[in-house]
């Protein structure tokens, strides 16, 4: 008798208070009247050895306890779970593209042998991964425990669902059949009509949402909070042809800590009230106006204060052409292709920050 | 191989079941019965369940209000006692409904 006492101790300790007395009475009822249907089969009082063989056809007392709980008996459940994939997936491609281009700068810019780098970063691409796992598997565990699963589960638009293409090729099969084929591209190129690509655009509030994550991401990386990539900003440091690019670049950070920051907040913050406002159009142009005049602002100061100014400005438009044309000369390798590099980068940002803000102004007019 | 087709057919023939286990235990509680009886009544007529499933499922139809149960002393042990609640009664009637177009249209498509 002392075993099955054991086994329902054991029971009642994984039972809430309330219901434990009740259950382990029915329990040892039940588990009484099967040992005395096996002695009476027996002829003979059954032997400790059977007695803990009928226990175990019983079941595990935790697993036995966890059928009387009530609520999800799953971390993540069979509704819950494609979600849950999904976002790993994607967490986790974007963790790899992040890790990969820190690897690429840091190999660049000769700030660490190349060895030590991908040590590093496979390092951080193990930890990140753990993390990013982790932090998905928490979300799902606290949203499969609400009375009531989030819209998005139940009452998706079709617009939207361009965002699961992401990753969707992501599968060993789809990899190995690319390399059979030499790596060549491999997708099926049928390319879709207009007509399909207008209705496979993302809704305003899908493109919101992705806008903010999007900033939310970089938000965190550049303040540190994200453990991603093992590259902070200012730590890429490298001299190339004699210029010292780690430490402009980490002149740069210091001064614009403040202002990214501000602005990457403010553009998640924006993002979020427009797609709770279902992407209003005029909040958007707004928007669009405010954050392209920022954004323009900036690439000002990088074209005439910023500690990087003295390698990109020039005062003309001849002078650019010239400098442009200099970078495919083979004669004119006087190392100075990244700085021109870097200056055709920064007009061509504050050309696209314009034109954005033109046609922001366009929508604001037009309402469309 | 053939292994391999009994594991499947065990687990296809478990989930063909499952559904069918509460109609199972609602139809026998038309007469009163604890849960060891309960266990050993349905065993005989074929529709073996394990104590893990059989209690809670008892415990979820009485918190759905379909069942009543009662604490009594018998042969020198307390016992709960089950019963078909009124209710129970007519979601019975309801479910044999269902069951039996069910059965009727599969036996019609095998």
């Amino acid at each position: 008798m002392n075993l099955v006492e054991t086994y329902l101790k054991a029971v009642a300790a994984q039972l809430p208070k309330a219901m434990r007395e009740d259950i382990v009475a029915e329990l040892r009822d039940d588990i009484l009247g099967r040992l005395e249907t096996l002695e009476d089969r027996l002829g003979r009082p059954p032997s400790d050895d059977e007695i803990e063989a009928l226990l175990r056809e019983v079941g595990h007392p935790l697993t036995v306890a966890a059928r009387y709980r009530s609520g999800p008996q799953a971390l993540i459940g069979p509704e819950l779970y494609p979600w849950w994939v999904f976002a790993v997936k994607t967490g986790l491609l974007v963790m790899g593209c992040v890790t990969l281009i820190g690897l690429a700068v840091r190999v660049l810019t000769v700030d660490a042998y190349a060895g030590q780098a991908i040590g590093q970063a496979f390092a951080s691409l193990f930890s990140g991964a753990v993390t990013v796992i982790g932090v998905v598997t928490l979300i799902g565990f606290v949203l499969e425990r609400q009375e009531k699963k989030p819209d998005f589960i139940a009452k998706w638009r079709v617009k939207d669902l361009g965002l699961f293409e992401l990753g969707g090729d992501i599968d060993a099969e789809t990899w190995a059949e690319r390399l059979a084929r030499g790596g060549s591209a491999a997708r099926p190129s049928a390319k879709p009509g207009p007509a399909v690509r207008k209705s496979a655009e993302m809704s305003p509030a899908a493109r919101a949402v992705s806008s903010a994550i999007g900033w939310g991401v970089l938000l965190l990386w550049w303040t540190g909070l994200l453990p991603v990539a093992s590259i902070r900003p200012d730590e890429v440091a490298g001299i190339l042809y004699g210029v010292d690019y780690g430490q402009i670049l980490s002149q740069i950070v210091a001064a614009a800590y403040w202002p990214v920051t501000l602005f990457a907040a403010a553009k998640v913050v924006f993002d979020l009230a427009r797609a709770a406002s279902g992407g209003n159009v005029r909040l958007t142009a707004l928007g669009d106006i405010g954050f392209g005049a920022a954004a323009a602002w900036g690439l000002l100061w990088l074209w005439f204060w910023s500690p990087l100014s003295p390698l990109i400005w020039v005062p003309t438009a001849t002078a650019f052409v010239a400098r442009v044309r200099s970078l495919f000369d083979p004669a004119a390798g006087d190392g100075g292709e990244l700085a021109t590099i870097l200056m055709i980068i920064v007009v061509w940002a504050f050309a696209a920050e314009v034109l954005r803000i033109l046609r922001a102004l366009g929508r604001l007019v037009v309402g469309r | 191989m053939s292994a391999d087709e009994e594991l499947l057919f065990e687990s296809l023939r478990l989930e063909l079941r499952r559904g069918s286990l509460i109609l199972a235990v609602l139809a026998s509680l038309r007469r009163e019965q604890y849960g060891y009886s309960l266990r050993v009544a349905l065993g005989e007529v074929g529709v073996e369940m394990e104590e893990s499933t059989l209690y809670p499922l008892l415990r979820r139809l009485e918190s759905q209000g379909l069942l009543d149960s009662e604490w009594r002393e018998e042969e020198r042990r307390r016992k709960r006692f089950y019963r078909l609640s009124p209710r129970g009664e007519a979601m019975l009637a309801r479910l044999a409904a269902e069951w039996r177009g069910l059965s009727a249209s599969l036996e019609k498509m095998l």
